[in-house]
């Protein structure tokens, strides 16, 4: 299965439904990329602007905005992030790789 | 001094087309010791023989070398026509320059030269020829089947019908077999007991039959013609000539809920049973785990009740020997284990199906023993949980068969035509219910029966869904199958009463040691080896054993039926005789120089070879009632004692020596 | 007990009561964790999907600082991260080739030999007396998907029927139920960006453990939890029910069990709390 997706995501095929699901893996990268670990707010900014621009959705940006509130009074919001320490490895890692 | 002829064909244009059969034939007429070379269109034909028959006498030849085909195709036909000559046969050579030369290559000048110098290396070959006898062995002619199920039966049956007698060995307190417990058989939906049990009775009653039941072969030593088999006749605790098999016995023991074996644990039995009322012999059994008298003393209950005198609590096992011509396994098969739990550690088991955990889900013999009208609910199908009649069955085909990922890549052949049989006997039963397949793919291969699956589907309704099943679970007594059909594309769920699954077929427990003991091959699956897959079925490579049936691969009862005949057939061949001739193309030892170590009897994977004390030393010797002619000993011999007749030592140099 | 630690990113963001109430339990037990040091994450979903050679390297570098440290055994309680370690592990193992390769590309010598743990499969080594009885638990243990499956490369527990949680609860004194969702899937990691999905599964996830006479869930994972608790609103609006569960991490039983209290472990941070112990 997995060799299937990344055929797909070499050859840029996305279909319908799963282009949102794509979107989501790639900002996710994207900010392993920068960090070394995951940015969580990084992320939900990055794939929701990317996928409401990609839809034209513009709700679909401030969906679950209603949570944010909720996560930060159960302190799971964290707006100070740490980075790794050697980030440049990590994107060493990532250019090797080829991704 | 040789006198050699040597016949080259043309093979019409076979050989004729590439090599230059004349320049062949001329290039041969002066090789030593050549007396005679001609060259013929067809020398396998009638006026080819003739020619061949002809020069023999006309020149008084002492060797014939026929450059043709192969002589997988006519050596024999050569032998013969040189002996109605007579010449002995085996001084007749084979040159193929037909399959090694003219129809692998192009070049008419270098396949003319090959062909020259492999009828050079045929003749030098025959230049070392000796003549050889047939080996005459012995022979008992009485044969042992071991199995008593249909394929047993019917092989037994033909046997004694041919005038032989017959040993029988059965390891269940009957014979019978899967087939016994069947309700009805595809595809004519004949009741399985009703065409069986005469058979059954045929076998108890043949003058020439020796029926041991609720025995085994416990040892096997000989050869073809010669075997002497030893067999254990474990105690049954009833002597069954003085019993009459009136049932006093077990209708007394208070021991009634012990799962039977004949049901596979759909119904019980007694301590003390008979398995199912036809039996043969229709004797009962003591169940020595269970019979508390045996295990700790009491109860006796049996013995008091019996009018005969028939019940001996002291009885034990009994070996005893028989000394038989030839064997035949018919050993049957036996079901796929669902569970977890495995035999072999490379079998995983489906957990996901609930066997074992849903008593709701059960196999396609269970679910036969339900449906039967001499099982244990009479006839009428009940679900095993709470005794309703189910509306809903899920038949599921291929659990554990074509499955690489957990150990059984084969398909178990029978299944998609008994599931349709299922399908169909269930509607038969239940009107307004639904039957439903999920299946990977359908194979109908016999006679009538695709026409019989698609009876099930457009007559009885069955509901046929392609795909698998990944999960069972149960809510509120309803099995909750989740299901694909992959040509809708959408999942399937169903809420079941019943669920049957189709397991894979395997070979019967034990047949590996017992293969051991008769020295047959048997493949990674534990199915019995044949001797040649397409020509020679139900021989194996050892003389004189034979296989036939579900011992041999997954097979349906005509086939088993058939192979049985073919297996009898084959052992009356063997039988023609007082004596059997082999082909003499066997290794000798030459006694004077053999140093006694042994390492042939050690290698050959036949035990073809002997330990002989002669007057001042010990040597091996070759049996030829068992020598395959294999050549390993030639090859492992330190002293080059041991030779191939007619493939001797001298003969190969003498070929190398003639290329060079 | 000192046993080198690998949170990863969940546990260290929006899933750190996971870590909260790990930590809070496993200290009472005598565990020292150690954690590792500048890990970076194991690449989870995203670089499966889209680059293999990514998804093995990124685990790797981190099975590399492990080894480096001296530890042999290595705890993720993130069921997604163990099973990416273990896999990366694996094929390093079995590939001198490969090994080489990814030793180049995390530039650290990596050689797989770290043993990954899982959260319960440290608790089954651990000496378990309960010191308070957990009483009103009806527990459905929900495993998921990552725990048991791939079966060839976790290799724990059974992967249609795993009990390996509730034998440690039962040794607890807590009652769990036989249900039928042990295994399925809750949506993983598609929170977001295929909310429906995982609404749907979670919802019959939920409703089947009811259904069984459970009145709360135990997991072992970080997004079974944040897709049936934190999700669990939604579920609620979209299907229209309540399904009143609250999802407990085995951590949060054990450490009940243990004698701390909810707040230290944790629990008052979860969505759906029970009053006593928020």
């Amino acid at each position: 299965m997995d060799a299937l997706r990344q055929i797909a995501a070499e050859r840029n095929i996305h279909a319908g439904a799963e282009a949102r699901t794509y979107i989501f893996y790639q900002a996710f990268l994207t900010s392993v990329r920068r960090h070394g670990r995951l940015n969580e707010l990084e992320l939900t900014g990055l794939f929701k602007a990317r996928s409401a621009l990609a839809d034209v959705d513009i709700p679909f940006m401030f969906k679950d905005a209603a949570l944010a509130p909720a996560l930060y009074q159960r302190k799971k919001l964290h707006l100070g992030f740490k980075s790794v320490r050697d980030r440049d490895v990590v994107r060493r890692i990532f250019a090797k790789c080829g991704a | 001094m040789a006198r050699i002829g040597v016949f080259v064909c043309w093979c019409g244009e076979n050989i004729a087309r590439t090599v230059d059969v004349a320049q062949v034939a001329e290039a041969a007429a002066s090789l030593p010791g050549v007396r005679c070379s001609v060259h013929y269109k067809y020398m396998c034909s009638d006026p080819g023989q003739a020619m061949v028959r002809e020069k023999i006498e006309q020149e008084r030849l002492t060797g014939v070398v026929v450059a043709s085909c192969s002589p997988h195709m006519h050596l024999k036909t050569f032998r013969r026509a040189a002996a109605s000559a007579g010449l002995n046969p085996f001084l007749v050579e084979m040159a193929n320059i037909r399959e090694h030369c003219s129809w692998v290559h192009h070049d008419r000048e270098s396949a003319t030269r090959k062909a020259i110098d492999i009828v050079r290396m045929a003749v030098a070959k025959v230049r070392h020829h000796h003549a050889l006898e047939p080996i005459r062995v012995p022979v008992t002619r009485r044969a042992l089947v071991i199995g008593g199920g249909v394929a047993g039966i019917q092989a037994a049956l033909d046997i004694a019908d041919a005038g032989y007698e017959v040993v029988l060995v059965e390891k269940e307190p009957s014979i019978g077999g899967k087939m016994a417990g069947l309700s009805e058989t595809f595809p004519t939906l004949d009741c399985s007991q009703c065409i069986l049990t005469p058979r059954m009775v045929e076998v108890g009653q043949h003058p020439r039959i020796k029926l041991y039941t609720f025995s085994e072969v416990e040892n096997v030593d000989g050869y073809v013609g010669n075997f002497r088999v030893a067999i254990r006749k474990k105690a049954r605790y009833v002597d069954i000539e003085k019993c009459t098999g009136c049932g006093e016995c077990w209708n007394v023991c208070p021991w009634k809920k012990i799962p039977s074996e004949f049901d596979y644990g759909m119904g019980f039995r007694r301590a003390i049973y008979i398995p199912f009322p036809q039996a043969v012999p229709a004797r009962p059994v003591i169940d020595k785990e269970n019979c508390v008298k045996l295990l700790k003393g009491g109860c006796g209950l049996c013995a008091k009740k019996c009018p005969r005198g028939a019940i001996n609590f002291e009885d034990a096992d009994q070996i005893v020997e028989e000394s038989v011509g030839a064997i035949v396994v018919a050993t049957g098969y036996s079901l796929y284990q669902i569970g977890q739990d495995q035999p072999d550690p490379r079998l995983r088991g489906y957990g996901e199906y609930g066997y074992g955990k849903y008593r709701d889900v059960i196999d396609g013999l269970q679910f036969e023993r339900l449906i039967s009208a001499s099982g244990p609910t009479g006839g009428e199908l009940k679900r095993p949980s709470d005794g309703k009649t189910p509306r809903v069955v899920v038949f599921i085909s291929c659990v554990g068969s074509r499955d690489n990922a957990k150990g059984l890549s084969y398909c178990s052949k029978i299944c998609c035509m008994y599931v349709a049989k299922h399908t169909m006997l269930y509607r038969h039963k239940v009107h307004d219910g639904e039957a439903h397949v999920f299946y990977m793919d359908i194979r109908a291969g016999g006679k009538s029966y695709d026409e019989f699956v698609r009876r099930a589907i457009e007559q009885d309704g069955a509901q046929y869904h392609r795909g698998r099943v990944s999960k069972i679970t149960q809510e509120d007594g309803k099995l909750i199958v989740r299901g694909a059909d992959t040509l809708t594309g959408a999942p399937v769920t169903i809420q079941a009463d019943l669920v049957v699954l189709a397991t894979a077929i395997r070979p019967a427990p034990g047949v590996e040691a017992l293969a051991q003991k008769l020295n047959i091959g048997y493949d990674e699956h534990g199915f019995l080896l044949e001797s040649h897959p397409k020509l020679r079925p139900v021989e194996t490579n050892t003389a004189g054993v034979f296989i036939c049936g579900a011992a041999h691969g997954p097979k349906d009862i005509p086939e088993s039926v058939a192979q049985a005949s073919a297996a009898a057939s084959k052992v009356a061949v063997l039988f023609a005789n007082q004596e059997l001739t082999r082909d003499p193309e066997i290794a000798r030892i030459h006694e004077a120089t053999c140093a006694a170590c042994f390492t042939c009897y050690r290698a050959c994977p036949y035990h073809a070879i002997e330990k002989v004390q002669l007057k001042h030393k010990w040597t091996a010797r070759v049996n030829p009632g068992l020598c395959m002619g294999c050549g390993t000993c030639v090859a492992v011999c330190p002293s080059k004692s041991a030779d191939i007749e007619g493939f001797t030592e001298q003969q190969i140099y003498s070929m190398v020596e003639a290329l060079a | 007990m000192t046993i080198a630690y690998y949170p990863g990113c969940a546990l260290h963001g929006s899933s750190n009561d996971y870590e909260q109430s790990v930590r809070a339990c496993l200290k009472v037990l005598g565990v020292e964790l150690k954690e590792l040091d500048d890990w970076i994450c194991c690449g989870a979903t995203a670089a499966h999907s889209i680059n293999a050679k990514l998804a093995i390297a990124l685990p790797a570098r981190n099975l590399a600082i492990a080894e480096r440290s001296g530890s042999q055994e290595l705890l993720a309680p993130c069921p997604m991260c163990s099973m990416e370690l273990m896999k990366a592990a694996q094929q390093i193992r079995s590939d001198d080739r490969l090994q080489a390769e990814i030793s180049s590309i995390v530039e650290l010598e990596v050689t797989g030999s770290t043993r990954i743990l899982n959260l319960i499969q440290v608790f089954e080594r651990l000496d378990l007396k309960p010191s308070k009885p957990l009483s009103g638990i009806i527990a459905a243990c929900y495993y998921g998907c990552l725990l048991t499956r791939p079966a060839e490369i976790v290799r724990f527990d059974d992967p249609e029927a795993p009990m390996s949680m509730e034998t440690i609860l039962g040794r607890l004194g807590v009652k769990t139920v036989d249900w039928n969702y042990r295994t399925e899937c809750c949506g993983g990691g598609k929170t977001m960006c295929d909310e429906e999905t995982v609404l749907e599964l979670s919802h019959k996830i939920l409703s089947n453990a009811r259904a069984h006479g459970a009145n709360c869930l135990v997991v072992a994972c970080p997004m079974c939890h944040v897709n049936l608790d934190m999700k669990q609103g939604a579920v609620n609006h979209r299907f229209q029910v309540r399904h009143d569960m609250p999802v407990y991490y085995l951590s949060d039983l054990i450490g009940l069990a243990l004698g701390l209290t909810p707040q230290e472990l944790g629990i008052d941070r979860h969505f759906v709390v029970r009053p006593e112990h928020g």
